[in-house]
């Protein structure tokens, strides 16, 4: 079986001359890239920030609403007591 | 690149870190592009494929697993881009000739590798890699050229590694059987100019 290691055919494969990218080209993709990837940051962070904002309301809205179920608890509670004389 | 150092260069690159983006640019970039342009045969095709290799590493950068290895995932994106390419120029055009046949025809500059080839023993191991189907050609570019490692270069062609020692073997035998006609040829030519 076919060794790299050790193949001369596969071994002349590699001293093959390489081709050279452009290197205006290359340096155009590189800067596409870092563009894409500070948008890709900027979307990371801003999606962040709303997960966040998310979160406290939910928190609020679970106060609130715990608040607001004592509340009636206490209410009918009083009712119930006061209200039967 | 250092295989030690590269998970830390995958979690740079997961928070979209430029300077981990350059890291891996540095030194994969010629390498993708030269693997790219042998398997196309097309310098403005290897162009085109190879920064959205690049690309498609950006945008999916945040989502890299810990222990992606870059090599293999890099190879395999721009393989499979190299084939996505195929596909639409035959739903295009309807024809192969063009990618899987020998150089494209019509081109009307020489392929880089006619102009680099320093010596005709180079020449002929480059027509002749180049006329072989491509799914001998990539095993022998992963492997020969890239310097891959078999069990990585199975992961870039998805089959196991198995069957990529079989396909290497048999694009080895398939290369040097082509070489050899192109020796006969060469030979034959000046008896039959003297008759």
């Amino acid at each position: 079986m076919t060794d790299p290691a050790i193949d001369p055919l596969l071994r002349r494969l590699a001293d093959l001359p390489r081709a050279v990218p452009d290197e205006s080209r290359t340096v155009a993709v590189r800067e596409r890239c870092h563009a894409a990837l500070a948008r890709g940051g900027a979307h990371a962070e801003s999606a962040h920030r709303t997960q966040a904002r998310v979160a406290r309301l939910l928190e609020l809205a679970a106060v609130v609403a715990l608040g607001v179920l004592y509340a009636s608890a206490i209410i009918s509670q009083a009712i119930g007591t006061y209200g039967a004389r | 690149m250092d295989p030690t150092g590269e998970p830390a260069i995958v979690a740079r690159l997961r928070t979209g870190d430029p300077a981990a983006f350059d890291h891996v640019y540095a030194a994969y970039h010629a390498r993708l592009f030269n693997f790219l342009v042998r398997l196309s045969r097309r310098r403005d095709v290897a162009e085109d494929l190879v920064e959205e290799t690049w690309l498609r590493l950006v945008r999916r950068a945040a989502r890299l697993r810990e222990n992606t290895r870059l090599e293999p995932w890099l190879f395999t994106v721009a393989r499979n881009l190299f084939y996505s390419y195929c596909r639409s120029r035959l739903l295009e055009q309807s024809v192969m000739s063009d990618l899987i046949g020998l150089w494209p025809a019509g081109s009307p500059a020489r392929s880089p590798f006619e102009e680099t080839a320093a010596n005709e023993a180079d020449r002929r191991l480059e027509s002749a890699l180049a006329a072989l189907p491509a799914h001998a050609r990539e095993v022998l570019l992963l492997v020969g050229i890239e310097g891959l490692a078999p069990a990585d270069a199975a992961v870039v062609c998805g089959i196991s590694p198995e069957a990529l020692r079989q396909r290497l073997h048999r694009a080895r035998t398939l290369l040097a059987r082509r070489m050899e006609e192109t020796t006969i040829l060469r030979v034959s030519v000046p008896k039959e100019a003297v008759s």
